[in-house]
């Protein structure tokens, strides 16, 4: 299917310039002098902290981003190459919470959870990379390179984190290196996209800047991943807001491109609506899918991979409205182009994570996957033959070889989880709900699904790195 | 006609309109009101009725935080004046309010800052990314009843608990009532780290930080 142009050509142009405008003439507050400088000698207007950024210089940047790159798996059929056309399912990133699986309570996010998301990541078809939540078991100072040796060695698939500062960059690079060998090795086939937030409106503090300047550097995947919030840190007009957000993006591939072209980057869109009343940042209406839409559209403009949050949902518990605005986002996300869906097993605006919700999601994904693929439409399939043959036989087509080769051919989907029984079997058999199906699944592929493990030296090079990181940066 | 213009003044501290209030406070002087008459029936009053309307789900966060604006612009005028008459408007109490060090979230703290400001305290807001230390001097100093701390991430919220041990390590723990928020804090953590109240969002920190002034 062709992806869907939720904006009209001229708005989008619209839209696009109202974007230059804002970068050359408000600027980017970038609190980095040595990032201004540099920005500085090519070009920019800098006045104080402010980078004011011209059209020319954004066309440029934008000209050796790559338009097509691959996120790598540890094995090569886990790939995920960036093109257009195909969207990959991510684990949701950052939450501090997870619904306990065995008690059905909310309770802070652990290491053993970054672990377990990994794995039935790893496990699931329709899944296809994996981000942590934040654990609270674990000093913060080290968290990222924590969670990235978690992810490395239960999952081959690959992964995002979001990042704060260039330290943690660091010595995530050092992690991933030793798993794949050497940083080369690492940079020849990525298993991993770095993110990082500029602060909304338009800003990049210093830690933020050092962190795109060291995987720019390292010329790493990079995610630009600005949250503005519709009326609180960004304008109360949805147009205006992707401006902003637009701004910013483009703002943070300026930078890597400036520092290393040619870096891979992804357009990030987290932008969410703030609730009037409650102040919550909420992630599961329709202006949310409406801007998302829009986003993946931007980032088909661009030439780069576009990334939106396909999951949100401000529903805290499993019901209707979790699944409805799961649906209808991701429908919207998918639709439009987006390259990686984001926030997969997400609830509550994305503050708790589930395995439940992952594997229900991964259904969502093969039901939206199975919409996109279209369908067949040539001569067999048209059915002529077909027809004619059973109106002049019995009127049943189930008979048919017609039948039996489209049915082999996977014309229709079979879902893992939903319910297709017939009403006195389901009352039979209990009244069975997909939650319960969901949670039995997620346990039973946690309890059973084995991650090949890294190689015993490797884990062992990955552990000294990690106490390498806490003898310099824990503060005892 | 002096009674107009203080209805007139709570009517713009209503409507959120900042240099109006600012004008009106001044034409308020020039009629020949008392400043402290100005602040309480004029400002204090209105913005009372902005923390109704917003208590009634009639008003938005927008409008209260334009409410809070207008007041501020009005008393920017006005609490100079009462400085120089020895007196003090009515308060609930200060707060002295931040986002812990190492966390750059600020909405949460700002709403909560807005909401407390229309419900009749005063508010020392401090900003994001605050060091300990900060907090633990400005406690020292200003004489603030209250300490709002606000964390949103998994790796800040124990700088609440850091706070809260310099307090005491500085003798200065029983000084104030700290109060914690953020999305990752919940009253089990709260009650862990020994703060004195916790909300889950900036209504409920209002009636907690109403609860605990009336307490004392
Ligand atoms: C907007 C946002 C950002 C913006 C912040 C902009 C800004 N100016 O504040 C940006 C993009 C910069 C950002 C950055 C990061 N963020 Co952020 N962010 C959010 C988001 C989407 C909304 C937060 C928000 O403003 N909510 C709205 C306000 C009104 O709600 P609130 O803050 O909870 O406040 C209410 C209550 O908590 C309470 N309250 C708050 N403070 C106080 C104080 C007191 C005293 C009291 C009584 C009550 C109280 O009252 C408030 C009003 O009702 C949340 C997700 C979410 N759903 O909340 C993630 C979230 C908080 N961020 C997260 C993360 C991980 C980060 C980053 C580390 C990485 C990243 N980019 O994702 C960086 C960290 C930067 C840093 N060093 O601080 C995680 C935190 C997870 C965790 N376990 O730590 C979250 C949950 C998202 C996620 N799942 O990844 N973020």
């Amino acid at each position: 299917m062709r992806p869907l142009d939720i904006l009209a050509g001229e708005e989008l142009e619209r839209i696009h310039q109202a974007t230059l405008d804002v970068l050359e003439h408000t600027g980017f507050l970038i609190q980095h002098a040595a990032t201004r400088d540099r920005l500085d000698g090519i070009g920019c207007t800098v006045r104080g902290d402010r980078v004011l950024m011209s059209a020319d210089l954004v066309a440029r940047a934008l000209e050796s981003a790559p338009s097509e790159f691959t996120l790598h798996g540890r094995k090569s059929e886990n790939d995920c190459p960036l093109v257009q056309g195909r969207s990959y399912a991510l684990s949701t990133s950052g939450s501090p919470f997870v619904i306990d699986v065995r008690t059905g309570e909310r309770r802070s996010a652990l290491v053993g959870d970054v672990a377990d998301f990994a794995r039935l990541v790893d496990a699931l078809p329709h899944s296809h990379m994996v981000s942590p939540p934040t654990p609270k078991d674990v000093e913060p100072e080290i968290v990222s390179p924590v969670r990235v040796a978690t992810m490395l060695r239960n999952t081959t698939k690959p992964m995002r984190v979001i990042v704060e500062s260039g330290v943690e960059v660091r010595y995530i690079l050092q992690v991933a290196a030793v798993a794949h060998g050497g940083l080369e090795a690492f940079r020849a086939r990525p298993q991993l996209q770095i993110s990082v937030s500029p602060l909304s409106p338009l800003t990049l503090s210093e830690e933020a800047t050092q962190a795109i300047v060291e995987t720019a550097e390292a010329g790493v995947p990079l995610g630009v991943v600005p949250a503005p919030m519709v009326g609180a840190t960004g304008p109360m007009s949805l147009a205006g807001c992707l401006v902003q957000q637009n701004a910013e993006v483009l703002g943070g591939i300026v930078i890597a491109q400036t520092v290393n072209p040619g870096t891979p980057v992804v357009y990030e869109s987290r932008l969410t609506i703030m609730d009037m009343r409650s102040g919550q940042s909420i992630w599961g209406n329709p202006e949310v899918a409406l801007t998302n839409a829009a986003a993946a559209q931007l980032a088909r403009y661009y030439g780069v991979p576009g990334s939106v949050t396909a999951f949100g949902t401000s529903a805290k518990g499993m019901d209707d409205q979790n699944g409805f605005e799961r649906a209808f986002n991701l429908l919207a996300a998918v639709m439009a182009g987006a390259s990686i869906l984001g926030a997969m097993g997400a609830g509550d605006n994305v503050l708790h994570t589930s395995v439940e919700l992952i594997v229900l999601d991964d259904e969502l994904v093969a039901w939206v996957d199975k919409l996109m693929r279209g369908m067949r439409v040539d001569d067999e399939s048209l059915a002529v033959t077909a027809i004619h043959e059973a109106v002049m036989g019995d009127g049943s087509f189930l008979a048919l070889r017609h039948t039996r080769d489209f049915l082999r051919g996977g014309e229709i989907w079979t879902p893992a989880l939903s319910d297709r029984l017939n009403y006195e079997v389901w009352d039979q058999e209990g009244r069975p709900t997909i939650q319960q199906r969901a949670r039995a699944k997620a346990l039973e592929l946690l309890a059973n699904h084995e991650v090949e493990p890294l190689p015993e030296d490797v884990d062992r090079e990955i552990d000294a790195v990690i106490d390498d990181a806490r003898a310099e940066l824990v503060v005892v | 006609m002096s009674i107009d213009i203080l209805a007139d003044l709570r009517a713009a501290v209503l409507d959120g309109e900042p240099a109006e209030v600012k004008q009106m406070a001044q034409r308020a002087l020039a009629a020949g009101l008392a400043p402290l008459a100005i602040v309480q029936e004029g400002l204090t009053a209105g913005i009372r009725e902005v923390g109704e309307e917003f208590q009634k789900g009639k008003y938005f966060l927008p409008d209260l935080v334009r409410g809070a604006h207008s007041m501020e612009a009005g008393l920017e005028v006005l609490e100079p004046l009462l400085a120089g008459n020895g007196e003090a408007r009515a308060s609930l109490g200060t707060v002295i309010l931040g986002t812990v060090h190492g966390d750059l979230h600020s909405i949460g703290k700002n709403i909560v800052g807005a909401l407390l400001r229309a419900s009749g305290f005063e508010v020392e807001d401090l900003g994001v990314n605050v060091p300990t230390q900060v907090f633990v001097e400005k406690v020292r100093e200003s004489g603030a009843g209250f300490l709002g701390l606000s964390a949103l991430l998994t790796t800040t919220v124990h700088q609440q608990e850091a706070v809260i041990t310099a307090l005491e390590d500085g003798g200065l723990r029983d000084r104030v009532r700290v109060l914690l928020g953020g999305a990752p804090i919940d009253k089990a953590w709260a009650d862990r780290v020994g703060a004195d109240g916790y909300a889950p969002d900036a209504a409920r920190a209002v009636r907690v930080a109403k609860e605990l002034a009336s307490a004392s």
